[in-house]
Order: C-alpha cells, then sequence, then structure tokens
C-alpha cells in the first residue's frame, strides 16, 4: 500500500487526512504494484474486502452511466412491479427503479460511512495528538471527554442529534462522527505516549524542534496506522448506523435514494408483498459492511497485529 | 483496592454527571419545542400561541438556562427526575416500570453472547485454519455486517409467516412466569446479540491466539501437559480478561441495537420509552434515560475492572 | 497457508452465494404472492362484499333521510337488530390497538382514533348513530326528543337511573356513582362548544343556551337550525361527563355512564377498561375487559394480530388491499374488511396572496394535475377519484361531472386528455403573467412518508410551468412560521366517512374561520350556501345545495386530489357481533355488544388449534 492510494477512493479522503498523509510519504518509494501483489497474495480475503468496496465505489462514482433509470422518477403507473426485463430488481411503490437507487444509494450510503468515520476520526487523532503529546490538564481534559462520550451510548447520542437537529445529510454525519471520535482518541493515545519515549523524539526535542513540529512531523506519521485501522474498520458501523437511523425515522432526507432509507421504506408494510424493495437494499448494505470489515481485518494484521483485540 | 474503588467511582460519577450536562445543554440549545410537540398536531387541534405559551411557563421552560440546570440536577441527585410531559407521571416510576423489560432482554441477550460466542471463538482459535473455523469467522464477520433491526424484521416475518406465532405481548416478569418470560424475551435478546456474538467471538478467537503463542503455554505444552488442561487452566484463563473488558464496552454499543429491536417487536422497554421522549421532546425523559444508561456504562466498566483483578492475580490496583 | 486463506475466501464467497440465493429464492417466492395481490386488486368490489357479507349486510346502499325523517328506534329494538342472540356466549377479554398515544384521554381536546378508541367505551353520548344505516340515529342517553320552534329548539328527556361509574376503581374520581342528570349533560356541552376545550366546538356553534327545566330533561335553545346536530352529538367526541368533573381531569381520567370502567392507561403501553356492573342496559356488556395496546409500528401490529394475540387491527386504519391479501394468504378465516375513505391533498397556503389568489393560477393546478396518476403513486390505483362528497350518495356529482369541472370542460374523464389540459394550464399561467420561474414557488410539507407523492406533483407540475421548491418542515409551528411568510403548505387530510353529512365535510376544512381550514380559503357564497344547507331540512332542497357548493370548490380550489380510497381493517372470527360499520366511530362505542367466543386459554394456545375452533 502507498499512499498515494488511500483506502477508499472517495474524495472527501484526501481533505480528511492530507496532513498525516503527506508526512507519511517520506518513507522509502516502492512501485504500487509492488505492495499491491503483496497485499494481494497475502491477504487474499482483504483483497476480496477491497475488490467489495471498490466496486461499490465504482457504483457510486459511475452511477449515472451504471443505473438504468433515474432513481428518483416517479412512474405513476408503473408501482411496485415484481423483478423482471422492465425492472431489474423490481420498482418500489412510486414507481422508481430498484435497480437504479441501489445504484445511486452507494454514493449516499458510501459518503455518509467514509465522511463520518473520517471526521470523526480526524478529530479524534488530532486530539490525542495534540494533548497526548502535551500531557498535562489537556491530555486529563481530554481523557475525560473521551470518558464521558464513551459513557454516552453512541446511538442514542446520534439519535438526540438528529431528532432535535433535523435529518439532514450534514446533521447524520455529524451525529455519526462524534461516535468515532472517542475510540480514535483512546487508541491513537496510546501510540502517542510511547512514542514519545522513543529516541527520535527526545532526540528532536534536544535538537530543539518546536511542539508542533514534534507532534505533527515525528509523532503524528507514526500514529497513522491505527487511525487507519479505525478508518476502515469503522466505516462499515457508520454505514449500519445510518441505517439504523433510517429505521427510527431519522434517515437522510427524501428524495435522495440511500440504502438505509430505502431498506426502511421497503420494509415497512410491505415486506411480504413485495420483498424485492427491502431484500436489495439489504444485501447491498451487508456486502458493502462485509467488504469494509473483511479489509478492515486485513488492513489491521498489516499494519499493527497488536490492535487485533479491537 | 479500596483506594482505588473510590477512586474509580469518583470519575466515573463525574462522567455521568458530565453525560447529564451535555444532554441538558444539548437538549435546551438546540430547536424543537416540547410545548408544541405535546399539543399535538396543532394542524387539526388548531392550538394558539398563547396556549403553548402558557404550557412552557407551566413546565418552567421559559426560566434561565441555568436555574432550570441546576434545579433539575438538584432534583437529580435527590432521585427526582421531574415528571414526564407527555405522561404527566414521575419518571422514575415509568422508568422503574421499564427497566426489568430491557433488563431482561440485555440479560438474556449477554448470556446468548457468553454462551454461543466464547465457545465459538475458542472453537475457532484451537481448530484454526480448519473448515470449523472458517465457518465460525464467515458467520461471526456476517453478524456484524447485518443491521440489527433488519435481523429482527426477518425474525418477526418468518415467525408470523411460518409459524403465526411472536413472543407475547404483555410483559412477564421473570420472578413471576419464567417460562412465559423466556419466550417473549428470547428472540429481541437474539436479535441484540447477533451483533455483539460476532464481535466476540471475533475477540475470543484471536485473544485464545495470543495466548496461545505465550511463553506459559509453551512451557505448560514442554511439561507435557494435557492439552486440555492446557486450553482450560492457562490458555482460557488469560484469554477471557480482554474478552471481559471488551464486553464491558459493548454494553454502550448493545444499547443502540436495543432501541431498534425495542421497537420491531414492540417490546415496552427503556429503549422505546427513549425514543417515543425524543419524538415527543419530552426532556425530562430523555435527560433521565441518557444518566441512567451512562450510570449502568460506567458501573459496568467499574465492575469489569473489579472482577478483572479478581480473575488475574497479577492485577494490583492501588 | 495461503491455499488455507484462499479455502476461507472460498467458504466467504459461497457463504454469500448463499445469501443472494436465499433472498432471489424469497424474491421469486413472493413474486407469487403478488400475482395473487394483483388478482385481488382486480376485483376490489368482490374482496370486500365477500368479507363484510356476515356481519353486515347493506351499507353502503342506504340513503340518508331528511332532517325530519331522522328516525329513532327503540333502545331494546336496537339492541335486537344489532347483535345477534346472546346465549352462553363468552365474554372474555378484547385485545385492540392504537397506532398514536396522544398525551392526553381528553377525547374533546384530541379526536383522533387512538384517544377515541380508549376513552369511549366509557362513555355514553346523548345519541349514537345506527350501525347499519347511514343517517339513522339511535337514542343513546336520551330516552325522548322532541324539536320545537322551527328547528330552534330541542327537548331531551333523559334516561332514567343511569348512574356515572362506581366501586373501588373510581373511588377518587370526582363524580362517581351520582346519576345522570341535566347538569352533567349541560357541563358537558359546554365543554364541547368551547374552542378552548374542545377541536369540535363548530358542531355545537347553534347551540345558543342550555337550560335545565327539570333533572331528566334538558332544553337546547339553537340560534340558528341546524339540521346535522343530532348527527354531530352521535360521532363520538361527546360522551357525558359528570358535573362534578373540572375540565382538566378529563387530561389524565375518564369518566361515564358507560359499559366500561377506565382501569388505567400507561402512556406508551396501553389502556386497560373492566366492565362495569351496574350498567344500565341489563345484560351489557359481554366483554370482561377491554385492552387497548399502544403499537406504533405498522409491521409490528400485523404481525402480533396474526400471531392471535390482538382480536382486531384498529378500526378503519392501516389495512390496505396488499395487506388484505398477504393477511388472507396466511390465515384465510381472518375478517378482512376494505371500505372506501375519504383522503385529500390538502394545502395550507395562503389562498389571499399572491400567485394563488388568481384563479387562473389555481384552475391551472387541477388542470394539470393527473389524478389517476396521483392515485396510483399514493395507494396503488385502490382508490376512485372524486368530488369531497362520497361518490357513491346522492350528495356527490356525477364523475364525469367532477371532471370536466376540474378540467374546465376538456375532458369528462380523470387521467384523460392530459396534454391538451397541460397545454391550458400553460395558456393560463401564461395569461396570469405574474408568475415566473425563476421565483420558485415555495412548497413546504410534512412528514416523509407522503413526499414521493409531493414530488410527484413536483414532476408533473413542472410540465406546465410550476416550478415547486419542495422543503420538509420539521413541525407544525414552523410551517405556521412559513405559511405567514407566503409559502404554500402541503398537507394530507382524511377521514373515515363517518357520517355521510355534507355539512361535516365541508365545515372544518373551507368555510371561512373552519378549524382545519388551513388555506385561509374563504368565499362568501359558499359559507352563503353552507349556512343554507345548515338550515335547510328538505332533502331534495339539501342535496342541491351541496351539489352548487361541489361545483364552486371544484372549480375554485386549486384542486388537489380527493379520493375515496380501500382502507380497512382485520378481524379474528371469534371476535362475536363486531360491526365495522360505515358509521363512523359506533363501533367503538359498541363495544358493550361484542363478545368473544372462545376461552382465553384455547386463544392463547394458537396456533394449533385455530382452524378447527374458528370454523
Amino acid at each position: 500500500m502507498t499512499t498515494s492510494n488511500p483506502p477508499t477512493p472517495q474524495p472527501g479522503a484526501a481533505a480528511a487526512d492530507g496532513a498525516t498523509l503527506s508526512a507519511f510519504q517520506e518513507r522509502p518509494r516502492r512501485s504500487f504494484f509492488y505492495h499491491a501483489r503483496g497485499f494481494i497474495s497475502g491477504k487474499p480475503l482483504g483483497t476480496v474486502g477491497l475488490v467489495i468496496i471498490l466496486f461499490m465505489a465504482f457504483l457510486a462514482v459511475a452511477a449515472p452511466l451504471v443505473a438504468p433509470k433515474d432513481p428518483n422518477k416517479i412512474n405513476a403507473y408503473e408501482t411496485l412491479e415484481a423483478p423482471g426485463a422492465n425492472y431489474v430488481l423490481g420498482s418500489d411503490r412510486r414507481g422508481r427503479d430498484v435497480a437504479s437507487r441501489v445504484i445511486y444509494g452507494a454514493r449516499m450510503s458510501l459518503l455518509v460511512g467514509f465522511s463520518s468515520v473520517a471526521i470523526g476520526c480526524a478529530v479524534g487523532f488530532l486530539l490525542a495528538v495534540t494533548t497526548g503529546y502535551v500531557g498535562r490538564w489537556p491530555d486529563m481534559a481530554t481523557q475525560f471527554l473521551v470518558d464521558v462520550l464513551l459513557a454516552f451510548p453512541f446511538l442514542i447520542l446520534a439519535i438526540v442529534i438528529v431528532a432535535v437537529l433535523g435529518a439532514s445529510t450534514f446533521n447524520i454525519i455529524m451525529a455519526i462522527s462524534i461516535g468515532y471520535v472517542p475510540w480514535t482518541a483512546r487508541i491513537v493515545r496510546s501510540t502517542v505516549l510511547t512514542m514519545k519515549e522513543r529516541e527520535f523524539v527526545t532526540a528532536a526535542v534536544a535538537s530543539g524542534a518546536s511542539q508542533w513540529r514534534i507532534m505533527f512531523r515525528h509523532i503524528a506519521p507514526n500514529c497513522v496506522a491505527p487511525f487507519l485501522v479505525v478508518l476502515t474498520a469503522g466505516i462499515g458501523g457508520a454505514i449500519i448506523a445510518e441505517a439504523t437511523l433510517s429505521f427510527l425515522g431519522l434517515g437522510l432526507p427524501p428524495p435522495t435514494a440511500s440504502w438505509g432509507r430505502d431498506l426502511q421504506e421497503g420494509s415497512s408494510r410491505l415486506i411480504e408483498s413485495a420483498p424485492w424493495l427491502s431484500i436489495f437494499p439489504g444485501i447491498a448494505i451487508s456486502l458493502t459492511v462485509y467488504g469494509f470489515n473483511l479489509f478492515g481485518d486485513a488492513l489491521r494484521d498489516v499494519f499493527d497485529p497488536r490492535l487485533r483485540t479491537l | 483496592m479500596r483506594a482505588y474503588l473510590f477512586r474509580r467511582s469518583l470519575i466515573g460519577l463525574l462522567t455521568v454527571l458530565g453525560v447529564a450536562t451535555a444532554t441538558f445543554l444539548l437538549l435546551r440549545i438546540m430547536p424543537g419545542d416540547p410545548a408544541v410537540a405535546a399539543l399535538g398536531d396543532p394542524g387539526k387541534s388548531g392550538a394558539s400561541m398563547e396556549q403553548v405559551e402558557a404550557l412552557r411557563e407551566q413546565w418552567g421552560l421559559n426560566r434561565p438556562l441555568h436555574v432550570q440546570y441546576f434545579s433539575w440536577l438538584w432534583g437529580a441527585a435527590r432521585f427526582d427526575f421531574g415528571e414526564s410531559l407527555r405522561s404527566r407521571k414521575p419518571v422514575l416510576e415509568e422508568y422503574a416500570r421499564k427497566l426489568p423489560v430491557t433488563a431482561s432482554i440485555v440479560i438474556l441477550a449477554t448470556a446468548l453472547t457468553l454462551v454461543v460466542a466464547v465457545p465459538a471463538g475458542i472453537v475457532s482459535a484451537l481448530k484454526q485454519d480448519t473448515a470449523l473455523d472458517y465457518v465460525v469467522r464467515v458467520i461471526s464477520l456476517a453478524g456484524l455486517s447485518l443491521p440489527s433491526f433488519w435481523v429482527a424484521v426477518l425474525i418477526i416475518v418468518g415467525l408470523v409467516r411460518y409459524f403465526q406465532w411472536l413472543p407475547p405481548i404483555d410483559f412477564a416478569p421473570i420472578w413471576e412466569d419464567p417460562v412465559r418470560s423466556f419466550k417473549q424475551f428470547i428472540l429481541p435478546a437474539f436479535a441484540v446479540a447477533f451483533a455483539t456474538i460476532g464481535m466476540v467471538a471475533r475477540l475470543t478467537r484471536s485473544a485464545m491466539l495470543e495466548v496461545m503463542r505465550e511463553d506459559y503455554v509453551r512451557t505448560a505444552r514442554a511439561k507435557g501437559l494435557q492439552e486440555r488442561l492446557i486450553t482450560y487452566r492457562h490458555a482460557l484463563r488469560n484469554a477471557i480478561l480482554p474478552v471481559m473488558t471488551a464486553m464491558g464496552m459493548y454494553i454502550g454499543f448493545g444499547i443502540g441495537g436495543l432501541i431498534v429491536v425495542e421497537v420491531a417487536f414492540n417490546v415496552n422497554g427503556v429503549g422505546r420509552y427513549l425514543i417515543a421522549a425524543v419524538q415527543r421532546r419530552d426532556y425530562p425523559v430523555v435527560e433521565a434515560v441518557t444518566l441512567a444508561a451512562a450510570f449502568f456504562i460506567v458501573a459496568t466498566n467499574i465492575l469489569v475492572d473489579v472482577l478483572y483483578a479478581f480473575l488475574d492475580p497479577r492485577i494490583r490496583y492501588t | 497457508m495461503i491455499s488455507r486463506r484462499r479455502k476461507y475466501g472460498i467458504w466467504s464467497a459461497l457463504f454469500m452465494a448463499l445469501a443472494l440465493g436465499l433472498a432471489l429464492a424469497f424474491v421469486a417466492a413472493c413474486a407469487g404472492a403478488e400475482e395473487d395481490a394483483d388478482d385481488v386488486e382486480a376485483e376490489p368490489e368482490a374482496e370486500q362484499t365477500e368479507a363484510t357479507a356476515e356481519p353486515t349486510a347493506s351499507t353502503s346502499e342506504s340513503e340518508f333521510e331528511g332532517f325530519e325523517e331522522v328516525e329513532v328506534a327503540e333502545p331494546d329494538a336496537v339492541a335486537a337488530e344489532a347483535r345477534l342472540a346472546p346465549d352462553g356466549q363468552y365474554g372474555g377479554i378484547l385485545r385492540t390497538m392504537t397506532g398514536d398515544d396522544p398525551a392526553t384521554l381528553d377525547y374533546m381536546k384530541i379526536r383522533g382514533i387512538g384517544t377515541v378508541q380508549r376513552t369511549n367505551p366509557a362513555g355514553n353520548m346523548l345519541w349514537r348513530l345506527h350501525p347499519l344505516e347511514e343517517g339513522r340515529v339511535l337514542n343513546d342517553l336520551v330516552e325522548t326528543w322532541e324539536i320545537a320552534d322551527g328547528g330552534m329548539e330541542y327537548t331531551l328527556r333523559l334516561k332514567e337511573g343511569v348512574q356515572f361509574h362506581s366501586g373501588s376503581l373510581v373511588a377518587d374520581r370526582p363524580g362517581a356513582g351520582t346519576s345522570l342528570d341535566c347538569a352533567d349533560v349541560k357541563h358537558t356541552l359546554e365543554k364541547f362548544g368551547n374552542p378552548e376545550w374542545s377541536q369540535s366546538s363548530n358542531y355545537v356553534y347553534a347551540i345558543a343556551s342550555i337550560e335545565c327545566p327539570s333533572d331528566l330533561e334538558v332544553k337546547l335553545v339553537l340560534s340558528a337550525p341546524d339540521s346535522g346536530l343530532v348527527q354531530k352529538l352521535s360521532v363520538g367526541w361527546s360522551a357525558i361527563i359528570p358535573s362534578e368533573m373540572p375540565y382538566e381531569d378529563m387530561e389524565t381520567t375518564v369518566m361515564g355512564t358507560g359499559p366500561f370502567i377506565f382501569k388505567e392507561h400507561i402512556t406508551g403501553e396501553k389502556a386497560v377498561l373492566v366492565r362495569n356492573e351496574a350498567y344500565f342496559r341489563d345484560g351489557l356488556p359481554y366483554l370482561d375487559e377491554y385492552h387497548n395496546f399502544v403499537i406504533p409500528d405498522w409491521d409490528a401490529m400485523i404481525g402480533i394480530f396474526r400471531s392471535g394475540q390482538l382480536d382486531m387491527t384498529s378500526p378503519h386504519q392501516g389495512v390496505g388491499p396488499q395487506q388484505a391479501s398477504v393477511i388472507k394468504e396466511s390465515n384465510p378465516e381472518v375478517i378482512v374488511d376494505l371500505r372506501a375513505k375519504l383522503w385529500w391533498n390538502t394545502f395550507g397556503g395562503p389562498l389571499d396572496k399572491e400567485p394563488w389568489s388568481d384563479l387562473r393560477v389555481r384552475q391551472a393546478f387541477s388542470l394539470c394535475l393527473d389524478r389517476v396518476g396521483a392515485g396510483e403513486v399514493y395507494t396503488y390505483s385502490t382508490n376512485v377519484p372524486g368530488g369531497y362528497q362520497p361518490h357513491w350518495t346522492q350528495w356527490s356529482l356525477p364523475s364525469e361531472e367532477v371532471a370536466s369541472l376540474m378540467t374546465l370542460g376538456i375532458s369528462d374523464q380523470f387521467g384523460a386528455n392530459m396534454d391538451a389540459r397541460r397545454a391550458k394550464a400553460r395558456e393560463l399561467l401564461s395569461d396570469y403573467g405574474g408568475y415566473s420561474p425563476d421565483n420558485p414557488l415555495k412548497m413546504d410539507f410534512m412528514g416523509d412518508p407522503v413526499w414521493s407523492g409531493f414530488a410527484y406533483y413536483q414532476d408533473t407540475m413542472s410540465d406546465c410551468g410550476f416550478d415547486f421548491q419542495l422543503d420538509e418542515v420539521a413541525d407544525f409551528s414552523v410551517a405556521e412560521q412559513r405559511r405567514i411568510e407566503g409559502n404554500f403548505f402541503l398537507g394530507e387530510m382524511y377521514g373515515v366517512t363517518g357520517v355521510v353529512e355534507p355539512t361535516l365535510i365541508y365545515a372544518d376544512p373551507f368555510i371561512t374561520g373552519g378549524g382545519t381550514n388551513m388555506t385561509g380559503y374563504s368565499n362568501p357564497e359558499l359559507d352563503e350556501l353552507y349556512a343554507q344547507l345548515v338550515s335547510e331540512a328538505d332533502a331534495a332542497t339539501r342535496v342541491d345545495i351541496t351539489h352548487q357548493m361541489e361545483r364552486i370548490l371544484l372549480t375554485d380550489m386549486p384542486s388537489v386530489m380527493i379520493y375515496w380510497y380501500d382502507e380497512g381493517m382485520a378481524w379474528w372470527p371469534w371476535l362475536k357481533n363486531w360491526c365495522h360499520c360505515d358509521a363512523g366511530y359506533y363501533s367503538i362505542l359498541n363495544m358493550e355488544e361484542v363478545w368473544i367466543d372462545m376461552d382465553e386459554a384455547t386463544r392463547l394456545s394458537r396456533p394449533s388449534d385455530v382452524a378447527s375452533i374458528s370454523q
């Protein structure tokens, strides 16, 4: 793996971890294929996961090209058609094409999954690196905050935030992302603490490097591994969280196609008379989360076997 | 040990206070008016702005924020969480009614997780890279990939369609009618546990594998001890420790699943209580329920730490 | 090592393939079910009559009789007519459900079906509606009554010896054990008519004063004749409370003279009512207890019903043709009854402001909308487009005329000639001129389940040159605020047919100052006709006036769709004498005549025995 190929090809990624990744690039460069071959032969399951993720990402990016129909076009006279020649995966109660909605749904689900985890992890990462290095009261304050957030049941927090603020895409991303701050902060902090004692940091301090330089030049790059692991493993959870919010009526606003929302709409009242409405978004969610979990496992093994108990 | 417990409890208490404060502020700062929510759908009832104002006055929602906060805090300190804005009954009384329901599900789900996941994880580790191992790993990963509500919905549809049966809707406390109680809660518990089983099985497996590579296990083997003895006396006892810690943490995670499962199964537990309260902006209920949830999470974690010390003689808290 | 990992990969692939296969099999299996559903849809009429044949023979055919011909049956005759021979039947516990859980038990303040279901079995009203014959009213607490002074004065004689609930359950409730007298009726009707305490105050706007000549005599003096008064007092929101009971107590407790005593209400869970042993009708009620569970999740409700733990679904609610076929398929013995129900989309916008103040814009809107298509989107074609009055009654204009009115004569069929209609709509809009697509009309809506319907509006409207910006609003206060700012609000309105009495359908949404008149619609001509309709006694003239009002509304309102669509309920065959009647909330009031023909233990040991017993 080189850093020129972030784990998920979502556009938001570069912005979110640009700071850390640029530092990461100081390592000796090997060809991309060298790493890729290593990964594929060493982690066949992770590769399966990566393939699933890439496939979904492809669907998301190329949705307008791949989707057979307009996902939001309401066809009054073709409601609830069973899967067949006209509608490959059937049509929903408003006559919208399920296949197209599943394909477009990849956009929203991946966006919400990825960006909420990226934001949450980035905040947790920055918090842990800075306060963990500085120590003393900032560190204690952060730890207290982490404790509070961990004691706040993740979904309850998300529900309260979304219910109170309203179910917009932004609010949902924010609500989910908060759940990832404490986990990342806790894991990264322990890495920061060990790094702090290492010789190269001591050397940097001795050479008169500024605190910020030490934090972001020396310590942060070494914490990227756990960060990436949490990130990948967390996306699956975030996609499920989005679906769960949808189930509780707090999902993404219409008409956006999202798997969670479509699954909820399809499973409500029509699960027996029109099962294709819920089955296909359900499969899409499970498959993608499965992919992220497989890939996350592999990534964890590669980067840091000690993190296995996560 | 005692000093440690004291310190831990103190921090725990502070944490709970932090959660309470955060909830309180979250609810007050954000838009949405409980008075409007309580008057039903004013589109049909035609509630006037005066009525809404009067209700706000009655509920003390127009007092300054800090006054509201401290009076609430003072009440909470005496276990007086106020009255539900919706039912006008004490929150504590209503909560006490729902808690046994949710507790039944949590206990059953935890038991299910332990009974299924730990053996599965151990077998998976012992038979590493056999077909059995793959099956366990694939299924446990699948458990993490299915949303809880979806599992619940599928269970319900299957039961109704093929057995025309669903768990009884009237709550039966376990101390009164254990059989009925079991019937009522085992399926919701399964839906909740589906995800945690996956997590814990994976965790047990990796912990076991790690422990099996440790020196003392190798020593035990070298001594010529029976493999079974090694497994249970040496490996398992050590592997179970991280699993326990994680179980403590998963409680918080499980609560999320609990809410949707209670909604799907129409179980009158704390989760449904909370959801209804959030939807109606029933502040006192939301505050009390999150406070209680935080309390249970913190308490479980402290309990796990204490248990840890008992199970692992190497650990000495000071 | 790697080969083993590959093996894991194969397992994983196998698992996913298995899941996919199962899913496809499930879909295939259910696609078969879908075909069945189509069959049912094709013949909704047949399904209906078949399902309802047993309990109610004649419903929709009956005609409303004129005002002075309101028939009043003697109570004993009613009982004999409405119920089967009650020999030796088992009483039992009736388990019903409701989807919403209103914050208050005050059935005058919140008149949703949730409140009615849990409070009405505890009360009696002055009159109630005949279960089988529309327009016919039965005496409930009234013994005899007469109208004098050209419909300006009603004198009612109350039944003697009727007592409010008594006993240990209600010991601390005010008025327990007292006898019904005129003061109670006065106390109740004064609340019912006060907008501060009642959602239905406009039902009794005509009552000027209530007098008590003697204990059992009530005199209602009207300010204007109101031919619908007796019907309106029979609908179910005016159960009599004791005069000792303060109005605010109705929020948390229920008192009445009815067949069941309100025992408890656990918010979010259930309400429990128990038999009133001292009920004034001897031998009634049959049931021992009446439980009303709160089940907000629709699928949970249907699931629990099908598992036999509910005796019926919520009256008039929630079961559509698709669900009916699913239920019928797995539980053929269940009785499913679907009925036409009024439903329309409503505007909550300023009809007095630009652009809607211009008739051309409103007409363009009506022209542009394909009601058949919208019906498909909303109710999967299980509906009949029509006017505001039930299409099977004399009150309704013929379907051709309704269509023709809405399309300015372009077509006399719904959903036809859409191109010509849209062309005309564009023409009207460009005539109007003041509307610019750069400045889209702002349309707010509440509640996302109906979202796609509104999106359909947006879609089709854009074909005619309307440009809507759809915004979902969080709650009504926000919508209200935005409405004042000039936004339009879209909502849906629906109701059971209730009483087929035209004034009830017009009163709230269209008359100036009506209870749910969110458009601010105000048409003096319509108000005038309404006043005439209310005081007119002659049946033929009333039909005529109603038709005139329909014509005005259909051309003048930006007519949104109005449907009579099929929705209904299901119940198990062991529930006896249950009447899913058209006459509004009669059924719930009539709980006293229902019983369960199966003992508790057998019922709960389902499903093994059910098939044999139910037959």
